[in-house]
């Protein structure tokens, strides 16, 4: 009694390393394609993937299970394969993934845009290709704010209820991170329990936060 | 063979029209004009940075870009070294790893000893090992220079290389460019802005306004015979005088400007008929006070005046004189010779110009 239990911590780890990695994954190359090429739609392009940073969890979370629910397009496809999402962990990390990727793209597409375009002509034209430019050149410059990106990304998918909740319920040692524990923990009159997991989850955003402004409060030059 | 580099550039951006040709052998060349005259996208179109729309670019012996035969070399392959301006040094990396960038194919060692062979070349040394940031103006300059040499470049392209830079850097580091151009013998184009840059070394002066080239030549011709009033401006003639032709013989034209007789020199390949209309240049520097004592010696274009304003400038005095009869006169001369010939003191003076100091070019309205 009183302490944190173990299974909530380890989901919520497991839930939000999947999410930030997932948002890393589909965040950056977005956010570089957003700062750098232009085509038609992009206004569009930005709005919808940056959308689920203003919509409520739980708008995200129904959505998300209209789509991968039995019923859902995305559901059916993946059911017929042998594979359900909806109450597993991996539907958790999905919902978080949504709600953590804005973060990474909209601080890595300021990074990537703040990097000189001239820096990568004159690459260019010192026999370098593209993607050597990009792992040489944007990449390096870009790495402050995409890595403040990925902190704050974590800390959101670290904290996220409600998408979460609808998508995969909250079973214990299953898919009930510690944010949803808390919320049920007071619900069951378990104080001493819920105290010390808040206190965790506290700790663990003071954390994410100060690292956060560390990354963006002194720049280079 | 065919030496140095020969581009013709057709490129618009929206209104902008871009109409350049030229051609730079191994020298020193200026891109000179005012600025959205179309220079730096002409650098960027030779280092195949932006794709022009029609055109040919050929360096030495080998054609960057021929859109009627579909050629386009990307900037990769075609070995220009491009500083622009502001240098666009990484800032993430040291001056050694700055100068290494382009020679990632070499194995450390050799990066190494070329860098350092650089750094030597362009009195970097001992600066190995800090930032961009941590370099003045003239030291981020040189670290450009030798990251572009370090890619072995066919041609050198330097946008505004000086603008940064304070008066005594300026000739400090055109001299180390000049010096650059002879010892890797290929061909340099520098863009500027600033008539004061254009002529002291390079050996070619290329004029452009509005996307076009006004004048192309030697330098001693653009500043000495402008093709036209525009490019007269450019390189401060100081006068311009519409005059009138009133006789042409053999060698000289009589032209009228006020009241005024001047006796020129007939202009090479103009030819020049009673009547018309024309524009007479005078370079300040070559207009020559006479001295009170000077009563017997005859000379050309003698013209009587008054000193109306006097500006001062470094080591020398610019008058403007009131001609009797009509006319003003920007005359400019040395500090030493406005003490010389006692113009502190006297305002009432006598000019004379040489017949071949006067440069005729056609009358513009």
């Amino acid at each position: 009694m009183g302490g944190i239990d173990l299974a909530d911590v380890r989901v919520s780890f497991q839930v939000a390393a999947t999410a930030t990695l997932v948002s890393i994954i589909i965040g950056i190359p977005l956010a570089w394609a957003l700062a750098r090429i232009n085509f038609p739609g992009k206004a569009l392009a930005t709005s919808l993937a940056v959308v689920p940073l203003a919509l409520p969890p739980t708008v995200v979370g129904y959505y998300l299970l209209r789509i991968l629910g039995h019923n859902g397009p995305i559901g059916q496809m993946l059911e017929r394969l042998g594979w359900e999402i909806v109450f597993t962990w991996q539907g958790a990390a999905i919902a978080a993934a949504v709600v953590a990727c804005p973060l990474v793209i909209i601080t890595a597409q300021a990074g990537f845009a703040q990097v000189d375009m001239e820096l990568e002509r004159v690459a260019a034209t010192l026999g370098r290709f593209p993607l050597s430019i990009f792992r040489t050149v944007t990449l390096p410059l870009a790495m402050r704010s995409i890595a403040a990106g990925i902190v704050l990304a974590f800390a959101r998918a670290m904290g996220e209820f409600g998408a979460t909740l609808m998508v995969a319920g909250a079973i214990p040692g299953k898919t009930r991170t510690m944010s949803i524990a808390v919320y049920e923990l007071v619900q069951a009159g378990e104080s001493a329990k819920a105290n010390a997991t808040a206190l965790a989850l506290l700790g663990i955003s003071l954390a994410s936060i100060a690292l956060f402004i560390s990354l963006t409060s002194f720049t280079r030059r | 063979m065919t030496l140095g580099l020969e581009a013709q550039i057709f490129l618009h951006l929206g209104s902008f029209q871009l109409k350049a040709h030229l051609q730079v052998g191994n020298e020193l060349a200026t891109l000179f004009g005012p600025s959205g005259a179309g220079k730096s996208l002409t650098l960027r179109a030779i280092a195949g940075l932006v794709r022009p729309h029609a055109g040919r670019i050929v360096l030495g012996s080998h054609v960057l870009f021929d859109s009627q035969k579909g050629i386009n070399i990307p900037p990769q392959r075609r070995q220009v070294g491009y500083v622009p301006q502001g240098y666009a040094l990484f800032p993430h990396l040291t001056v050694e790893e700055n100068i290494m960038y382009p020679l990632h194919h070499l194995p450390r060692a050799e990066r190494r000893k070329q860098a350092a062979a650089l750094m030597e070349m362009t009195g970097l040394r001992g600066l190995e090992k800090r930032k961009p940031h941590q370099l003045s103006g003239g030291q981020q300059q040189r670290v450009a220079l030798a990251r572009a040499l370090a890619a072995k470049p066919r041609i050198l392209l330097l946008d505004e290389p000086f603008s940064a830079l304070d008066r005594a850097l300026r000739q400090e580091l055109g001299q180390e460019i000049y010096r650059l151009q002879r010892q890797w013998d290929i061909p340099v184009i520098m863009v500027t802005h600033d008539f004061s840059d254009a002529f002291g070394l390079s050996q070619r002066v290329i004029v452009m306004e509005q996307g076009e080239v006004l004048q192309e030549g030697s330098r001693e011709e653009v500043f000495y015979q402008p093709r036209n009033r525009r490019v007269a401006q450019m390189v401060a003639m100081g006068n311009i005088w519409p005059a009138l032709v009133e006789e042409v013989a053999a060698d000289f034209v009589y032209l009228r400007w006020h009241s005024h007789r001047l006796q020129a020199n007939a202009p090479k390949d103009t030819h020049l008929k009673p009547g018309q209309k024309v524009d007479a240049c005078v370079r300040p520097v070559h207009v020559m006070i006479r001295r009170p004592e000077d009563e017997f010696y005859s000379r050309p274009n003698l013209l009587k005046g008054y000193i109306i304003s006097e500006a001062m400038d470094i080591d020398s005095y610019t008058l403007i004189v009131a001609l009797e009869g009509g006319g003003e006169v920007l005359v400019q001369l040395h500090s030493h010779a406005y003490f010389r010939l006692g113009l502190p003191h006297r305002k009432e003076i006598e000019i004379s110009i040489y017949p071949h100091h006067i440069h005729i070019i056609p009358y513009e309205p």
